[in-house]
């Protein structure tokens, strides 16, 4: 027998595979278009994916029904997230509160007094709500010991979508080229981070989609 | 997935070698609401069908309570990165495991309301809808004819056993990236430049058109 064989890498499947399945997702890795993987699903459906990736996958459900129908069902499933209470008992479940709150004493947002507040950012909800109202909110990017000069932030929320950038002075523009800005949403009162990204200069940056959003403060750090 | 730096930097070393500090870095960074999220997406699509809100609960639950650490212990550098490693690999094989209970489960509960203790409905669709024998000598010749392919073709190892895990195996790539110690991106090459040769091959044999 074969090199192959040796490994027994594919007595695996030979006695019930379907041949008509397996010509399927032959073709399937020889299209151009193939169908969405469980990896892609996944982080599409709980808005993981980065912006260009997540263009592709939108294109490709907008004319396939199969994947379509799979995303939807897998966003059904977050419904669960739109609780607090129910987010709260699950969370206390992992014991959560407890890991979030051993805020990690060398953590650079904890020696920052002047947080800013992104709470005006939450969803607005009732009659107060729009299909796509957006709100900004600007915020000051920190160095090792104060503010960096000409650099500054913005979060921006577009109905459910948050992004962010970071904006450098235009005399500043070079010797900022290529750097990265820690971002930090931290609920003050709990400690509990909300999230944690690298953010590169000049930017618009896909923070996530339905950010819960409750007395979280932004935190910004400019990377050596 | 995208993970900070203070997340990434970890994929360099073996998940043993963490310090104690790397390790509540990684598990704070799971707990992150969006990491959170994406778990319990991961957990309903890899337990399949038939799994109810409780059954997705329990392991969501059990990935805080076992994976993290269980994943973290088997990783080494080479292969897929931690994160995908952990949720992509380690976790949709147990959730896959799980699933399986689940849909055995339900086939022997659907059996019990059916007064019928051999065989469920789930079995007998699967019995009905099988290939007749004729199909089934066809089928067997076209496997024989890829496997005796990939045995006589001069292609790389590592191509022809990212081929076979796909589609032999029902790995993803993720999982064959981490068999096989390479990146994911790599593997999706390998099985594509096999799929071609296969597919070339199959269509001068007249097994597709």
């Amino acid at each position: 027998m074969g090199e192959l064989m040796q490994g027994d890498v594919y007595s695996m499947r030979q006695d019930n595979v379907d041949t008509e399945q397996l010509k399927a997702s032959i073709l399937n890795t020889l299209s151009s278009d193939p169908h969405l993987t469980d990896v892609q699903l996944i982080e599409f459906a709980s808005g993981a994916l980065n912006l260009e990736i997540a263009a592709v996958c939108q294109q490709h459900i907008q004319h396939c029904k199969a994947c379509a129908a799979e995303s939807d069902l897998l966003s059904l499933q977050l419904a669960v997230w739109q609780s607090p209470t129910e987010i709260e008992r699950l969370e206390s479940r992992i014991g959560r509160p407890a890991v979030m709150s051993q805020r990690p004493a060398q953590a650079w947002w904890a020696q920052i007094a002047d947080l800013v507040s992104v709470a005006p950012l939450r969803v607005k909800m009732g009659i107060h709500a729009t299909g796509r109202d957006v709100e900004v909110i600007k915020f000051p990017i920190h160095g090792e010991s104060e503010i960096a000069l000409g650099l500054s932030g913005i979060i921006q929320r577009r109905g459910q979508e948050f992004q962010i950038k970071i904006t450098p002075s235009i005399e500043q523009t070079l010797s900022y080229k290529d750097r990265l800005v820690e971002v930090v949403l931290v609920d003050s009162g709990t400690d509990d981070v909300l999230l944690q990204r690298n953010i590169p200069i000049n930017r618009f940056v896909l923070l996530g989609t339905d950010l819960p959003i409750r007395t979280e403060r932004i935190a910004a750090k400019l990377l050596t | 997935m995208n993970r900070p730096d203070s997340i990434s930097v970890l994929d360099q070393k073996p998940g043993k070698d963490w310090t104690n500090e790397e390790v509540e870095r990684a598990r704070r960074w799971w707990m992150e609401r969006e990491q959170e999220r994406l778990i319990w997406i991961a957990a309903t699509r890899y337990l399949g069908p038939g799994a109810t809100k409780e059954d997705i609960e329990e392991l969501w639950v059990s990935f805080y309570a076992e994976e993290i650490d269980k994943s973290r212990r088997s990783f080494r550098p080479g292969g897929p990165d931690f994160a995908t490693y952990t949720l992509h690999v380690c976790f949709r094989r147990e959730c896959i495991r799980r699933g399986e209970q689940v849909r055995k489960r339900l086939r022997s509960e659907s059996s019990l309301e059916a007064g019928d203790t051999e065989t469920g409905p789930y079995e007998r669709n699967i019995a009905d809808s099988g290939p007749n024998p004729v199909q089934q000598v066809e089928q067997k010749a076209m496997i024989e004819e890829i496997v005796k392919f990939l045995d006589e073709s001069k292609m790389p190892l590592n191509q022809k056993r990212a081929f076979t895990l796909k589609h032999f195996g029902d790995k993803s790539n993720e999982e064959i990236a981490s068999e096989l110690r390479a990146e994911i991106g790599t593997v999706k090459v390998w099985v594509h430049r096999v799929a071609q040769k296969v597919h070339a091959h199959l269509r001068r044999k007249e097994w597709v058109n």
